[in-house]
């Protein structure tokens, strides 16, 4: 994973140089040719050679790059074979990526054959090696700041690039890179944009009925403070902006190391408000001197700030959600000025006992907070833990489970299961502490 | 060629025939189709306003305009007229 940032960043930044093609085409008929004959040849292109063109599938085993050969080797020690229990020993011929025990167990594996899995493993393998290839990432050419007469346009990633001013992503290995990066802010971002895809009773896509009337009800509350009502620009005018907004990703680890450019692509959207991004949890802050996640050693568990520019900054807490909540630190939490994102947080797995304690900090705040899952499984069995929790009497639900429509497209696999694949905020929920409404005597 | 595209447009397409990229088609897939109805339905105005206009003239035989009728003795009597006048260089 950190040499996948590695490619990611270093990417080298130069502008693309268009290619001068000597013969001319009638091209709008030939594009309107193209636009009729697009819905149908997406899915055909996608599934059968997974979109590849000149990309050459490579077995991981062979795999000209180390940290493959050694997650190859990785899988074939943890990893247990889907049908027959044993050691994975067989390379399948479609992906190049170990899954099975044998040739045997590889062919009479049903259900990996019925859902085209194997499909989906060569994307990841290819993915993968695209990443590490070391092409031109024009991709990571980020654009600047939005013009004020062009709205962009939140309705999915093609459309969002599109009108923010993006390089085009004309592969989906274009589309992988940048949306593995992008996801983390432009997910808050499509929540809280007033042209956010989820709308209530939008009745063009299912997710557009997941808002309900609480979750209406906070994002009314913040967006209050990011579109304040009309009055003269002055400085009187923003009462509610007496400090930055602040969005705390709590459990986070990928994200928080994100660089700030990354973040201000989300202030970019916003550019009338300041944010603060708060990481908090322990593998929140990366440490590139010793390359591991760690303490920041601030003195008296003070949050590590890097300040990006005027707009955003970043906080770094290297401790528990519920030790600084104790701390109070954070205090006051204002729903109208702070939200949560839990990014894939695991609420099942280990850290549950962290979970318990936390969650009761995070539905005191009162603040709604976002969580999201790596396939709807994983969204549904977090969903499923908070349902269970003895605390969910005192939680409303402002969003159902829903597909996020600004997750990753870049399929990534479970090691320990091999045939399990995952793309980051795939799906999103929301909960939030319940608020009593003020009885009348 | 005068023509030039402006920067994200010129991105997003082929800088010399103006194709589009896949992209930019992805873009505009969703609105392919209610585009195109729109462009029929705006279209359809003028082009009806055309058709409805045609087939009324050609069907106008002018025969609601009264032509006087001319005896011959008055016709001779006109050609002769004209034929003097054409004589005198007054025409």
């Amino acid at each position: 994973m950190v040499l996948v940032k590695g490619a990611v960043f270093t990417g080298r930044i130069t502008k693309s140089v268009p290619l001068s093609l000597s013969v001319r085409h009638f091209s709008l008929l030939k594009g309107a040719l193209s636009l009729l004959a697009l819905n149908k040849t997406e899915s055909d292109s996608t599934s059968a050679n997974g979109g590849a063109g000149e990309h050459q599938l490579i077995p991981w085993d062979e795999s000209p790059y180390e940290d493959l050969r050694t997650r190859a080797a990785f899988i074939r020690t943890k990893a247990r074979c889907p049908t027959t229990g044993k050691s994975v020993n067989y390379v399948c011929p479609i992906s190049g990526i170990p899954t099975h025990h044998d040739e045997a167990a590889w062919a009479g594996d049903v259900h990996y054959h019925d859902t085209k899995t194997y499909d989906l493993l060569k994307k990841v393998n290819l993915y993968e090696h695209d990443l590490r290839s070391g092409r031109k990432f024009d991709e990571f050419v980020f654009p600047g700041q939005q013009e004020k007469d062009c709205i962009p346009n939140m309705s999915n990633w093609d459309a969002f690039f599109y009108t923010r001013d993006f390089s085009p992503m004309n592969t989906e290995f274009n589309l992988a890179a940048a949306s593995k990066v992008l996801t983390y802010p432009v997910t808050v971002a499509s929540v809280f944009h007033r042209f956010s895809p989820y709308q209530q009773q939008t009745k063009k896509h299912a997710a557009g009925e997941a808002l309900t009337l609480e979750g209406l009800k906070s994002l009314a509350a913040l967006r209050y403070t990011l579109y304040p009502p009309y009055s003269k620009q002055d400085e009187s005018s923003s009462i509610f902006k007496d400090r930055p907004m602040r969005i705390f990703i709590v459990g986070s680890k990928m994200e928080s190391m994100l660089p700030g450019y990354v973040w201000k692509q989300f202030g970019y959207l916003f550019p009338e408000t300041k944010f603060e991004f708060h990481f908090i949890g322990p593998e929140c802050y990366f440490d590139p001197k010793t390359r591991s996640f760690g303490s920041t050693d601030q003195p008296h568990g003070r949050a590590l700030v890097e300040r990006f520019d005027e707009q955003i900054t970043l906080h770094y807490h290297t401790q528990y959600f519920h030790e600084l909540y104790e701390m109070g630190d954070l205090f006051p939490f204002d729903p109208y000025l702070d939200a949560f994102f839990l990014f894939h947080p695991g609420f099942a797995t280990a850290d549950e006992i962290h979970w318990n304690e936390s969650l009761k900090g995070l539905l005191d705040s009162k603040c709604p907070i976002y969580i999201t899952g790596y396939h709807e499984k994983d969204a549904t069995r977090e969903f499923d833990w908070l349902k269970k929790h003895p605390l969910s009497e005192e939680m409303d639900i402002l969003m159902n489970l829903t597909e996020n429509f600004f997750g990753s497209t870049k399929l990534d696999l479970v090691d320990i299961n091999p045939t399990e694949t995952f793309q980051a905020n795939h799906n999103i929920f929301a909960v939030r502490g319940k608020r009593y409404h003020a009885i009348k005597k | 060629m005068g023509f030039k595209l402006s920067d994200s447009q010129a991105r997003y397409r082929d800088p010399s025939t103006f194709e589009m990229s896949p992209a930019l088609l992805r873009v505009r897939a969703p609105f392919f189709w209610r585009n195109t109805v729109g462009l029929l339905f705006v279209a359809a105005v003028p082009l009806g306003v055309y058709a409805y206009t045609w087939n009324i003239l050609t069907k106008d035989e002018f025969e609601d305009i009264p032509i006087p009728p001319i005896s011959d003795a008055e016709l001779a009597k006109l050609r002769r007229e004209y034929e003097e006048k054409k004589k005198s260089g007054n025409l």
